[in-house]
Formats: C-alpha cells, sequence, structure tokens
C-alpha cells in the first residue's frame, strides 16, 4: 500500500500536530511535514484539510501581510482542536501499539 | 503552463462552488503558489483538475447542481449586474408593450346626426338613404380618457364610405356638448380629459360599389393617434349605429379621397 493512501486517514491529525506547535501557514505546513518524512502528502490535500479543520472549528485563522508576496494565512489550534489533536494521538497510538503487534513475528 | 492557466483551469473544476468559497480557495492556491521555491515545476503539484479534485476531496466539498448552486457559484456584483439588466429588458419590453395597447381616446356622449336620418325600424340606430351628391353632415365628439397626451391625426378616409367632403373640428377643446365654432381638420395634440367634435361635412359619394336595394351600417368611427413613436387607430364604437340604405344602389367612384 502507497504511504499517500495511508496518510489520507491521519492527515487531519498530523496537520493538527503541527499547527498545535505553533501558529503557522499552509506552506510552512507542508515545509514540515516534508521534513518529518511524509513527503507523499499532496499540496491540494492539505490546503484541503485545513479548510475542513477550520469549518470544524478545530482551527482558527488570520490574514498576515507578507513581505515576499500576498498576505499569509495564518492557522492556530482551538480548544476544540486541541482536544480532537488528544483524541486522536490516543487513537493513533492505540492501532500503532496493535499494528505493531501484529507485524512483528 | 503559467500560474494563472493553472489558477484558471482549477477554478473552472471548482466551477459549482459558491463564488466566495472558490474566490477563497484561489487565493490560498494563488499564495501558495507564489511561494513555491523558484525553478518549481507546476507539473509536481499535479493537474490542475487532480489538484481540484484533491482539494474537494480533503476538504469534503461535495459537487453541488442545480439552479441553487448555479446562481450561488457566480459572483453577486454580476448576479446583480444581470438581475438589473434583464430587470430592465423587462420593464422596456413592458413599456413597449403597453405603448403599443395604449388607446386613449374614447366616445364623448354627443353625435350630429344627418338632417335626413330617421330611427331604424326593428333595429336600433338611424338609418338614412344614400342619395348621390346630396350634403351628408355626420359628427361625433371624442374625450381623452387616458393620462397622457396624444396627438389626433384624423379619420381615415379608406374607412367612411359612402361620404366625400372635409373633415372638421370644433375649435375649443372644452366638454361643451352645443355647437360650436368649426375649424377645418389639422392634427392636434389631445390632453388629458379634453374634448373635440370632428365632424363630417360633404356630400354622398359612391366611394365603394353597392347594389340596389342593399345597405350597409356604420358601427364605429375609426380615428387615427400617435403616442409616442405609435401610429394607431382608435375605433369609437357609435351610440347609435348609421345606416346606409341603397334603394338606387351606387356604382363606384374613381379617385375620391374625402378625409384627411
Amino acid at each position: 500500500m502507497e504511504q499517500a493512501q495511508l496518510l489520507k486517514g491521519v492527515l487531519e491529525l498530523a496537520v493538527l500536530a503541527v499547527i498545535a506547535r505553533r501558529e503557522t501557514y499552509g506552506y510552512e505546513i507542508l515545509s514540515t511535514l516534508e521534513q518529518a518524512g511524509l513527503d507523499g502528502v499532496g499540496d491540494a490535500s492539505v490546503y484541503g484539510t485545513l479548510r475542513r479543520l477550520e469549518q470544524a472549528g478545530h482551527l482558527t485563522s488570520r490574514l498576515e501581510a507578507s513581505d515576499s508576496g500576498p498576505a499569509r494565512k495564518y492557522y492556530a489550534v482551538t480548544p476544540v482542536g486541541r482536544e480532537q489533536l488528544r483524541t486522536g494521538t490516543e487513537a493513533w497510538t492505540r492501532i500503532g501499539d496493535a499494528l505493531e503487534r501484529l507485524i512483528e513475528p | 503552463m503559467t500560474s494563472e492557466d493553472y489558477l484558471r483551469r482549477v477554478d473552472a473544476a471548482l466551477r459549482d462552488l459558491p463564488w466566495r468559497q472558490r474566490r477563497e480557495l484561489l487565493g490560498e492556491l494563488r499564495a501558495h503558489l507564489e511561494e513555491l521555491p523558484g525553478g518549481t515545476e507546476l507539473s509536481e503539484l499535479g493537474t490542475p483538475e487532480e489538484y481540484a479534485a484533491d482539494l474537494r476531496s480533503a476538504a469534503g466539498l461535495e459537487r453541488r447542481r442545480g439552479l441553487v448552486a448555479f446562481l450561488r457559484a457566480r459572483r453577486p456584483r454580476n448576479l446583480i449586474l444581470t438581475g438589473a439588466v434583464l430587470a430592465l429588458i423587462g420593464l422596456a419590453i413592458g413599456a413597449v408593450v403597453w405603448i403599443d395597447s395604449y388607446q386613449p381616446i374614447a366616445f364623448a356622449g354627443g353625435t350630429q346626426l344627418p338632417l335626413d336620418a330617421k330611427p331604424s325600424l326593428g333595429q336600433a340606430g338611424e338609418s338614412i338613404v344614400f342619395r348621390k351628391g346630396r350634403p351628408f353632415e355626420y359628427g361625433i365628439t371624442i374625450r381623452n380618457s387616458g393620462r397622457f397626451t396624444v396627438r389626433v391625426l384624423g379619420i381615415p378616409a379608406s374607412n367612411t364610405d359612402f361620404y366625400a367632403g372635409r373633415l372638421l373640428m370644433s375649435e375649443d377643446q372644452s366638454g361643451r356638448m352645443d355647437e360650436r365654432p368649426l375649424e377645418r381638420f389639422h392634427p392636434f395634440d389631445m390632453r388629458p380629459g379634453s374634448f373635440r367634435w370632428l365632424l363630417l361635412r360633404g356630400g354622398y359619394a359612391c366611394t365603394t360599389g353597392m347594389g340596389k336595394g342593399t345597405g350597409v351600417t356604420w358601427g364605429a368611427i375609426p380615428v387615427r393617434f400617435r403616442f409616442l413613436w405609435r401610429t394607431g387607430t382608435a375605433w369609437i364604437p357609435l351610440e347609435e349605429p348609421l345606416t346606409f340604405s341603397f334603394p338606387n344602389g351606387c356604382p363606384p367612384a374613381t379617385g375620391s379621397s374625402p378625409t384627411p
């Protein structure tokens, strides 16, 4: 199974985790995900996920003027988003542990 | 492919989404494209259609159909402009239809019958015996019952058979029904609420051939008028129909031109 397919299920969690560190913007989120090794995620998927999380109230955003181009949209995690990140992390840990037990000989 | 081409194609692929939502998504994409490191090929993002599909899928944006979706996908300013233009076109069409049907000239209650007219036997109205060349005089009063001034152009000669002579009109436009000074007809502006006598004064004439023992009835008098650009005919119903009888017939004349 390709990494991209696996990532789709956890992209929401990954994006929330990146933004939970500090307020950031789309391109930086993409770069952070790539640097962490999640380089199979399409740009559109990340921007779509950001939009869905914002619509769900897990993120807030604000526009800030940029020296290098158009205004950047900065995202921050809301309390609801933090709770979502916590429950998501727990679920992911359980799944990871279960998979580890299954995969190990 | 340039960034603008890419944006245009993504926009086309998201055409069903509400305009504001599409504008936000494209604004983010534009900012993203400008932040890409120099030398990045746009093809690395996938085709614009693939990008739009991934964006739609990740954001949970379902494809929208129907009239509401079609309208919401339009830019509000364009929708308002289109609506205003359609409303103006509708108003213009309505105005043209209304002007085309506007007919304010009505019978005002006064009739001047030929001196030899007698009540018709067994039917409504008056009857006269056609005698070629003998004096003929017939008049009605008209009134502008509308709210706008119209220009009265006359009574068309082709519609006043069996008569040849002048068309006269009263000089003043008051509602008096008694005899008033007359003048030769000329087109005039008829103000709302004003009156006029229109009088045919001349003689019986064979403008149309009629056989012996036949008869014909005038039930309405046509009055030509102009309102704005439109010229129309108001058929003024007569209070009492006027029947011509032809005991001796009437051979058609040539080249008669009775009234304006």
